[in-house]
Order: C-alpha cells, then structure tokens, then sequence
C-alpha cells in the first residue's frame, strides 16, 4: 500500500509540476468557455419558432371539412400555422418537394359520408423528411381536432343532443419558467470543453505508459522490488487524480467567475470527471501499448478526441444536424463517444438534479475504461520479450 | 557466488543477442564486461535484472534461482543504467527519495540514506536543484546516488560514464572503488578499455553476443602477448644497424623510421640486452627506450579483427 501511496504522490508532484502542460489543461478550456460562451449565447436562447406552412386541400364537401376549416382559422391554431390552399394533390407534392411548405393536408372527397356511415376516414399528412420538426407541428394540429371531434362523435353517439365543439379546448397552451432548466451557452460549454479536455488528458496516460515500457527509467523501476501492479495502479490513479484535480479547478473557476450552472451537487460533478479521467488515462495506456510507440499513440489520440468532442455536440449542438440519415447516424454514432457519455451524465445532473439519470452513463464511462484497461493489458503481455 | 550464469541464451526473433553464455562472479570482486556497442552486454545486464526474458540458460543471483526469489534478489542489487534514469522533473533529493522508497526505505534511515548517497556522490549541496540545471557529469552522479543509497550487495553499472567530462569519469572510477571497498561487488560494463583495465579485477570481452575471453587484466594480456616491441631512440644511426640487429636470435623484424629504431622480437626471447650491446657497439647514444606492453584494446583487436570503438 505505501508503494503505491508515494507512486500516486510523485505522480501528481510531477504533473503539476508540468506548467506548460498544467497551463494547456486549466487555462485553455476555461479561455474555450469563455470565448464559445460569449460568441454563441444567442444560439441557445430560445426563440419564436413562428409559423409553419402547410399546404391544404379538401376534396370534401362535407360536414368535416366545414369543421376543420372552421378549426383552422382558431386564433391560436393561425397563430401556429400558414395554410395555403391549393388545386390539387399534386401541387401540394410538388410544394413539398421544392421545400415552400413543410407539409400537405389533404383530405380526400367521401371524408364525412364514411365518418357518417362509421367507417374509418383519415385525414392524410403528407411531409418532406427533411423538416420533422414542422411536420410534428402540423400532425398535432390535425390530431387535435381529431381527437376533440372523436369526442363529440362519440357524446351524439350516447344522446346528448346539439353537442357543441369548442376548438378551443383542444390546444392547450401554458408557459413554463426555462431559467435553470435549460443549459446557457457558457452552462453548454463549460460542459463540453471540460470533457474535452479531459480526452486530451489520455497524453498524461501515454507519456506515463511510454516512460515505463520505453525509457530507461522505466527499466530503473521494473529492477526495483516494486510489484508491477504497485507500479501500475499507483501511477493511473496519480493521473487520475490530477486530471480530476485539473477538472476541479476548471469547475470552481468557471463556476464562480463565469456563474456557470454546475448544478446542486459538485460532488456528483467531480465523480462523473473521476470517471471520465479513468477513462482518459485507460485510453492512452490502450494507445501506447497498442502502438508501442509514443509518437503513434499521440498521434491517434490527438485525432480522436476532436472526432469524439465533435460528434458528441461538443463544438456545437448537433440535434437534427444534416438532416434525415445523417442526422440518424450521429445519433448511433455520438452513443460510442465518452465525451457524450460525460455530458449527458452531467446535464442529466445539472439540470435533472438526480443521480439516477446520470447513473447510466457513469456507468457506460467505467464499463470502457475496463474495456480499454483489459485491452492494454493484454497489449502489454505482447511487448514483454 | 554472487551471479552465476549458465548457458544463458537470448534470441531476438533471428537474432542472437545473447549466444550460450556462462560466467561467474565471485563476491567483492569489480567484475568488468568489456565489449563494443551492440556486443550484447546491455541484454545479458538486462536479462540478469529480469527485465529481459532468456530463451535457454539458467541465472543463479546470491546463490537463488532468479525467477523464483525475484523480488528478495533485486533487494539487494543496484542498477546504475546506461542512459540516465532520473526524473527531470524531481530535485535531486526527491529522486533518491523515490528509488530509496521503491527498495522499502523509510523513516529515519531513509534520509539518513538519502544525505549518504548525496554526500558520496558529492551533490549535497546541490540536493534542492532539479537535474535540467546539472551538468553532464552530475546526472551521471545522481543516477548513481539512486543505485547505492539502499547499501545493495550487488551493483550493475551499465556504461556509467558515456559522454561527461574527465573530471567527473576519474570520480565516477574512484566511486566504484569505494563502493567495492564498503563490501559490494560491482559488474562493471564498458567499452573503454582504460576504465576496465583500470578498475577491474576480473573482465569478460563479449562480441555479438559470445564471450571471446575471460581471466584477470594479466591472463587475459598473456593470452596475446606472442611478441614484444620495443622503440629505441638514436643519437644517430648506421646503415648496417638494422641488417645487424636482425641477425641476433628472436627478432622478427627490425624498422628504423628517421631517428627510431622499432625492434619487434618473439616473446621471451630475452634477446633485449644483445640489441642495446649492438646499438652501442656502433657508437650510437641511446636517447630513450619504450617497450611497448600488451592492452586491452590489443587483445580485443587481435581476437575480433576490430577496435572497441568500431
């Protein structure tokens, strides 16, 4: 045990000791923050959606399409969307293939008689893939009628004469109070970079990895009567522990001189930065074993950790970006990035307020480290000659 | 015997590192491993410490097998690596606090020990400064200060004084000599024979991977000594001088280059008084005599066909 102690000791003394890397690991992500904070802020404030297009055309003459109509021209339903009618079904295609709207109402000519007759009528919503977002708009519309006409449908049904529909009733708005509850753009970097920068932590891995395999110190202490676990747990945890060191002194700073919402609890904050720091350092031992070669592992590591700060939103938020299958990739893709893991868990944290939404993740975090751990591992019996 | 080493073999793929080696070393002796770079001494230091795996052969450390008692063994040895094996980044005193700690020292005696080793190798007053501030010669120091300050029973110095200034070799030289006078025996690797010759009691000249040969500074001189030379500086000379002194019995063959006479004759021919009789005989002052005697670097190039330095 006190093998390990002072291993752990020398390693962080050493590592702090490192100005030019400490500098680049405190003071670069907190200049990040603060320019990507500043610069962006107005990309997360929330804005007026405005209203959506819709292209719209009734074949019917019945007594639905004189309701529906009549609910589309609901104040709040206008406030909501534009519709623009039009002549024909192909029309309304060709709006939305050339992008002017972002759906197509259409409700076909025997709507009313079949609703009369009880049989089942659909109004159809035609939409471009490109603008799910729009197109959700437009299909809870329509099923707000629907539902509120279902209803009435169904009170004749029973006997109440003269039942009245109130469109009204169907959309119901409230405002709720989003400070807090949703992260700023300074919260959302603060975030991001500090994972980030925790990635960029798996050099502290490589360089120790590669200065007990490859250099002649390494060689020093392997001839000493030091246990090789001795050896290898005292030094990740000491890199463990100045990476989540490093990551304090980010949080505190960034908290109390940017105001950035760390949430209730830093405790829970640092045991996520714990956790990712495993990770980080178990990625450059991974690295350096697998290479052999200092130079090699810094190398993937330093296209790594952009590529994984990237595809996890870390640069910019990337919900819906490129549209359609791209958009869907990134979603399968981000789920493989610790940095996503990390800001998930900690958003979940921040804003959620429980442990039990970032438990999971943490968990994903450990459950890599073992990976990459077991992996070097196996590496290392490799390059034993 | 403090190493006894059998058939030791180490394979690098095709390459033989390491090629049926066996050798002994008996307790307080300066033993010295003579060889050029790349001759394999590294590797046979390595696989002695464990860090390298042997492919055949057996090593027997204080008389215990190596690879059952590893950790009791390396206890007791001291490595002084051929490249430095410090942390840039810790003061000196912190570096010999670190390995006095790996070798499970502390307390008291561990700065006890500490202050020992600094003062041995002459950096006390240095002790507060990190080593990119030390020169060359002081590293070499330091990287010896964390080999001795656990007092081990065995030390492995690996090259100890490649690339310093002659000021701190002769120290590092006299250093090796106290340690081995204090009790330890001392391996000794090189490939500057004047180091070896100088130090050692009993050397080993390994070349790609074989020992080549092996004995004390003497045996291993007798071992080539098949000729001796002897320069002789003239006040003047004699055209038949030199057809003269090859008549007389054992001299192989006679040179005179300007005022020098170089008289090359079978060894032990005690043919040395009858040249000096000849030179006189002739009138001819002597201004000087050198018989030139067998070195280190002699044997090498006459068992190998190469120098040291090659």
């Amino acid at each position: 045990m006190r093998n390990i102690i002072f291993t752990v000791y020398y390693t962080i003394l050493r590592y702090f000791r490192d100005k030019k890397t400490l500098v680049t690991m405190i003071v670069f992500p907190l200049v990040l923050i603060f320019i990507l904070g500043s610069a962006l802020s107005t990309a997360f404030t929330p804005s007026e959606m405005g209203k959506t297009k819709v292209a719209y055309l009734s074949l019917d003459k019945g007594g639905f399409t004189q309701a529906f109509e009549e609910f589309l021209q609901v104040e709040d339903v206008e406030e909501l969307l534009e519709v623009v009618e039009i002549e024909s079904y192909e029309e309304g295609v060709s709006l939305i293939s050339q992008q002017k709207v972002s759906g197509f109402i259409f409700i076909e000519e025997d709507h009313s008689l079949r609703l009369q007759e009880g049989k089942e009528a659909k109004v159809k919503i035609v939409s471009s893939r490109y603008g799910n977002f729009r197109s959700k708009v437009i299909a809870n519309v329509v099923e707000a009628f629907t539902n509120g006409s279902n209803a009435i449908a169904a009170t004749a049904t029973l006997g109440k004469m003269n039942p009245n529909y109130n469109p009204g009733n169907s959309i119901d708005y409230s405002t709720i109070s989003i400070k807090g509850r949703i992260p700023t753009s300074m919260d959302y970097y603060s975030v991001t970079m500090l994972a980030m920068i925790m990635m960029y932590g798996s050099s502290y891995g490589i360089y120790g990895i590669a200065q007990d395999y490859f250099d002649s110190i390494g060689s020093r202490i392997k001839a000493s009567p030091i246990r090789a676990y001795q050896l290898y747990i005292g030094k990740t945890l000491g890199i463990v522990l100045t990476l989540t060191l490093q990551a304090l002194i980010v949080v505190l700073f960034s908290k109390y001189a940017y105001g950035v919402n760390w949430g209730g609890s830093i405790g829970v904050i640092m045991l996520i930065c714990f956790s990712l720091a495993t990770l980080s350092t178990g990625l450059g031992v991974m690295l350096s074993m697998v290479t052999g070669d200092r130079r090699a592992a810094n190398n993937i590591s330093s296209i790594l950790v952009p590529v994984f700060t990237f595809i996890s939103g870390g640069y910019m938020p990337l919900s819906n970006f490129g549209g359609g299958k791209i958009a869907g990739l990134f979603d399968r893709l981000k789920l493989v990035s610790p940095n996503y893991l990390t800001q998930r868990a900690m958003f979940n944290q921040i804003f959620d307020g429980s442990l039990k939404g970032a438990e999971v993740f943490i968990m994903g975090l450990w459950a890599i480290s073992l990976m990459l751990f077991l992996t070097s591992i196996m590496a290392g019996r490799r390059q034993v000659q | 015997m403090v190493v006894n080493i059998k058939n030791l073999v180490k394979r690098y793929n095709e390459l033989l590192a390491v090629d049926n080696v066996s050798l002994s070393i008996k307790e307080g002796e300066i033993f010295g491993l003579l060889g050029p770079n790349g001759a394999g001494k590294t590797t046979l230091i390595n696989t002695i410490l464990g860090l390298t795996r042997f492919d055949e052969g057996s090593i027997e450390i204080f008389e215990k097998d190596f690879k059952k008692h590893e950790y009791d063994i390396k206890k007791e040895i001291g490595i002084v690596p051929q490249d430095l094996a410090i942390f840039e980044d810790l003061t000196a005193y912190e570096n010999v606090d670190y390995f006095g700690r790996l070798y499970g020292l502390k307390g008291n005696l561990l700065k006890e020990r500490i202050e020992e080793a600094l003062n041995f190798t002459g950096l006390q007053e240095r002790k507060k400064d990190f080593p990119k501030k030390f020169s060359g010669g002081m590293k070499r120091r330091l990287n010896i200060a964390c080999a001795i300050m656990h007092h081990p029973k065995l030390i492995i110095m690996d090259e100890p004084t490649v690339g310093i200034d002659p000021q701190s070799r002769k120290m590092i030289l006299e250093s090796v000599k106290k340690l081995n006078k204090m009790g330890s025996t001392v391996i000794y690797t090189s490939h500057y024979m004047e180091e070896v010759e100088e130090i050692c009691s009993n050397i080993t000249i390994i070349d790609h991977g074989r020992i080549i040969a092996k004995g004390t500074k003497e045996e291993l001189k007798a071992m080539i000594a098949f000729e001796e030379r002897v320069t002789i500086q003239l006040s003047a000379i004699s055209f038949n001088l030199v057809d003269d002194i090859k008549k007389i019995d054992g001299v192989k063959e006679c040179l005179l280059q300007e005022n020098e006479l170089l008289v090359v004759s079978v060894r032990g021919a005690g043919n040395l008084s009858r040249i000096i009789d000849e030179v006189g005989g002739k009138g001819i002052e002597i201004k000087g005599l050198n018989i030139e005697k067998p070195t280190l670097e002699g044997i090498f190039l006459i068992l190998t066909g190469r120098s040291l330095r090659d």
